[in-house]
């Protein structure tokens, strides 16, 4: 089915029967074509919640296969990235932002203030849902990449960089400029998260409020408190006040940051992330102590070693998707877009590799495999 | 002495930080801890998570050679369908000169 034009209720009118036909003959995948700039965010969840739909029987529900032929932009970016396998045409771009609103009426200051937070709250929401949707695809950008991170390493003359650090080094030589400066800005983010953390946090520790809590705003009392000496901290000029130099404003940034951190810290979405690819993030040490575990202590047991590795990686890629959705000039090619784990594959490229090559690899015909030097010139010129 | 942060920054101290929150939180389900309910895993879940592991098992963890073997087999595929292609209109050529009706 094709996705064309303004998403709003014409289209969800039009593609309906569509739809619902295509998920009563069947529970075959359904791939949908897409070339939109967007439109209305509560139509396109119209179209999501009915591509997704179960039926009766209880079956599974149909794989969606979502690609882009010319552009997915807003909305129809979201709808891309929701695909269970993700596809872009060579050519074609993508492009996200935040949630906008187009006001008639004349604007007060209460309704600009509930604006602001329906604009957060909704901004915070998207990002969330992108984030949980494309973190495995994330995850495995990065775990069929880290072969390169010694190699960065020693280009950069740097052996203290971290595994991510050197990941977003190997990203951002991929990358166009627009998409580079999304990554620079979760980088950013993701620095602020470890700022409030080891700032706020290890000062708030000390309260008895915060250890034992008679109700959630106990614990917020307190944190809250010690988000103003850090927003204080940071803001050293003398003449800088909280009332008008937009001290109040970095206080509630920081105070929602914080707690998205800690929303995000730990949980299924977590879990998930680790499951797939737990061969790639553990040493053969660490595979070896599973094997003598029994199997329900070595679940428990494998899930703690992976989350270490991936949960930085998590809470990058929670702050990368909030980045892009906040912003106004994230358009990205459809290489960028698989660079970055929001697709899964840009067609007719082996650069990056997608999920479908691992899964249609075969093992070689020994006979068909060249020699070392002739396949380097195989890649060379491929 | 509070606990220190580990060197990736995200330690003991955030998690403690966590269990307050959870404990308080009575809004958030996400954050629930149900690290003892195995995920729900569909059949294609399933033959992905096979398919990783069998390619780890044949390249392990260093992905150059699995690299270079896709984009080799890529072009050899590509390679192919081209001859194909060519070989197909070749023929067409000659049908369609052969199959021309006679004067």
């Amino acid at each position: 089915m094709f996705i064309q034009g303004l998403i709003d209720q014409t289209l969800v009118d039009r593609l309906t029967p569509h739809i619902v036909s295509l998920q009563s003959e069947s529970r075959d995948p359904i791939t949908v074509f897409i070339d939109s700039r967007g439109g209305s965010t509560l139509h396109a969840e119209a179209i999501r919640r009915l591509l997704t739909a179960p039926d009766q029987s209880g079956s599974a529900t149909c794989r969606i296969i979502t690609a882009v032929t010319g552009r997915a932009a807003s909305a129809a970016a979201d709808l891309l990235s929701f695909g269970d396998y993700a596809i872009a045409y060579p050519g074609s771009s993508v492009f996200y932002h935040g949630v906008r609103y187009t006001v008639d009426d004349p604007l007060t200051l209460e309704k600009a203030s509930e604006f602001v937070e329906s604009l957060r709250y909704r901004n915070d929401l998207f990002a969330m849902s992108l984030a949980r949707r494309c973190v495995s695809r994330f995850v495995f950008r990065y775990a069929t990449t880290q072969y390169l991170f010694q190699d960065f390493r020693d280009r950069s003359g740097n052996q203290t960089l971290t595994d991510l650090e050197c990941f977003e080094g190997v990203l951002g030589e991929k990358l166009s400029d627009r998409a580079s400066r999304a990554l620079r800005q979760a980088r950013k983010r993701f620095n602020h998260y470890q700022y409030l953390v080891e700032r706020v946090l290890s000062r708030s520790a000390k309260y008895k409020k915060f250890q034992n809590p008679k109700r959630p705003a106990d614990f917020e009392e307190v944190v809250l408190r010690e988000v103003i000496g850090a927003v204080a901290a940071r803001n050293q000029e003398s003449g800088w006040t909280f009332q008008m130099d937009g001290g109040l404003l970095q206080l509630n940034d920081d105070f929602l940051l914080l707690l998205e951190y800690l929303s995000c810290y730990d949980g299924d979405d977590l879990r998930r992330a680790c499951s797939r690819w737990a061969s790639f993030f553990l040493t053969k040490e660490q595979q070896n102590e599973l094997k003598a575990l029994e199997d329900s202590i070595a679940q428990e047991r494998k899930l703690e070693m992976l989350k270490k590795p991936i949960r930085p990686l998590w809470l990058f890629f929670v702050a990368l998707c909030h980045c892009l959705q906040e912003g106004e000039d994230n358009d990205l090619t459809a290489t960028d877009a698989a660079w970055l784990g929001l697709i899964d594959e840009v067609i007719g490229t082996a650069d990056p590799v997608s999920v479908r090559s691992f899964a249609e690899w075969e093992e070689p015909d020994p006979a068909s495999v060249p020699e070392q030097s002739t396949s380097s010139q195989a890649t060379a010129t491929s | 002495m509070l606990p220190c942060l580990s060197t990736d920054g995200f330690g003991r101290l955030a998690g403690l930080a966590l269990n307050m929150h959870l404990a308080i939180s009575t809004e958030t389900n996400c954050m629930r801890n149900s690290s003892r309910i195995p995920l729900r895993k569909t059949a294609v879940d399933q033959a992905l998570d096979q398919a990783v592991q069998r390619v780890y098992d044949a390249y392990g963890t260093d992905l150059t050679r699995f690299v270079a073997d896709v984009k080799r087999q890529r072009a050899q595929e590509a390679c192919e369908a081209r001859r194909e292609r060519e070989a197909d209109a070749w023929i067409a050529g000659m049908r369609s000169k052969s199959d021309t009706p006679r004067p």
